[in-house]
């Protein structure tokens, strides 16, 4: 107990960890996404003693930067009501865990792939107004002396990536998981995407051969939900190896990045 | 089992889905009530816990959302109260149940399944887009719960009635 303290305070590393969600994932469930993204440091921790990165993480650490497109969950809820389906099965079905008719899961699958081949289109279509907020919070941790590190999920990557241009710092590094961006913003190779993710792999399809994306680096052994997507059921199940490499990822992007002058 | 289950509270959702009632005028919708009981472990002080939890989600059902600063600045507020009693309710569960990533995936399908009986109209389905639209690009602290700081979480943020009954039992 006392070499913990003592090591820990040695270690002085202070970081703040920031989660940014994929853009049709509501608030209810990126907080539980968040949460499970600490317990697993948490756990990784437990398990690797000698990683003197994770001995300051604490229940504040990690930090949830929101983000959500209304047009999604709209435009997909205008087409189920259309069917005269209750309401109630909407919201089970997008919960990704339960079985869905095909026409859902290809309407919804399609909006999506639609929306992020905008972003992809448009050079990451995101307005000032959606990131400022999360700017200001980077800012303020970069000033108090913390290194930042942003965790992308799905499109949730191309607010990281247009954030870290933006702050354009060697204090703040980016881990990718089930990207469908060209790049980690960084400039890294800090990320996560399984060759079962069939969200990620429609962007691929549906996308010009010419353009240059991250290939998949990685096999799922368990997919906890339909589309092998979801950053909490499927990225960081506990069956799967995706859960200590994004750890790994981000015990690694701590240790390269400098102390924030 | 998951199909059963799936198919009782689509029945239940649809029978009480469009009209919502109270009668034991408590303030929560009588069917969250029932579901609750039926989905959790059988103590009082998680149903009270996932009451409390749940009454948050009906607030902002009940919310007409508009785009605009003042709403923005409420639907940050029902995002903390939310936070917090999403972590009441977790830190209760995880007194009784234990803390595996199994009973946590357990715990958020019945939270999904409260959003899904809540949320069951066109209107309220609109209001919860609304409302997460409102939340976008803003930064929340996250309580978190793990099985070393439960009696912290219940201390600070659950209501006394819930801490009464964990007590009794």
């Amino acid at each position: 107990m006392f070499l913990f303290s003592c090591s820990d305070k040695e270690s002085g590393e202070k970081y703040r960890i920031y989660y940014i969600n994929g853009m049709s994932v509501d608030f209810m469930e990126a907080v539980e996404d968040k949460k499970e993204l600490y317990e697993a440091l948490v756990e990784y921790r437990d398990k690797n003693p000698e990683v003197e990165e994770l001995y300051s993480l604490s229940e504040d650490t990690v930090r949830l930067a929101y983000n959500y497109d209304e047009e999604i969950y709209l435009e997909a809820f205008e087409v189920f009501t259309q069917k005269n389906l209750d309401t109630f099965s909407f919201f089970i079905f997008l919960s990704g865990k339960f079985p869905m008719p095909d026409w859902f899961k290809d309407m919804y699958r399609s909006l999506v792939v639609e929306k992020t081949l905008e972003y992809l289109g448009e050079g990451y279509k995101i307005a000032d107004e959606d990131v400022r907020d999360h700017i200001k919070m980077y800012k303020e941790d970069l000033d108090d002396g913390y290194k930042v590190i942003l965790i992308g999920h799905s499109q949730g990557n191309f607010y990281a990536n247009v954030e870290y241009d933006i702050l354009s710092s060697d204090s703040v590094g980016v881990v990718a998981v089930a990207t469908p961006a060209d790049r980690v913003g960084d400039g890294s190779e800090h990320y996560t995407t399984f060759y079962e993710d069939v969200i990620i792999h429609a962007v691929r399809f549906f996308y010009p051969e010419s353009y240059f994306y991250l290939p998949p680096n990685m096999h799922a052994q368990r997919c906890g939900d339909i589309d092998c997507h979801s950053f909490r059921s499927s990225y960081l199940h506990p069956g799967n190896e995706s859960r200590e490499k994004i750890i790994n990822d981000i015990v690694e992007v701590i240790k390269e990045l400098k102390k924030p002058d | 089992m998951k199909k059963l289950l799936l198919f009782v509270f689509c029945f239940v959702g649809l029978v009480f889905g469009q009209e919502v009632k109270d009668e034991n005028n408590n303030g929560l919708r009588d069917d969250v009530e029932v579901y609750l009981s039926h989905a959790i472990p059988p103590y009082n002080s998680i149903l009270f816990a996932g009451f409390d939890y749940a009454f948050v989600l009906q607030r902002i059902s009940e919310t007409k959302w508009k785009k605009n600063d003042q709403f923005k600045i409420l639907a940050q507020y029902y995002a903390k109260r939310y936070i917090e009693k999403s972590a009441c309710f977790d830190a209760v569960y995880f007194k009784k149940v234990e803390f595996t990533y199994e009973n946590r995936e357990k715990l958020r399908d019945i939270k999904t399944t409260l959003k899904a009986l809540i949320f069951d109209s066109v209107e309220k389905s609109k209001r919860f887009a609304k409302f997460n639209g409102l939340l976008s690009g803003k930064v929340f602290k996250v309580i978190v719960v793990n099985k070393d700081n439960l009696d912290k979480i219940i201390s600070k943020y659950c209501s006394k009635e819930v801490k009464n009954y964990l007590k009794s039992e």
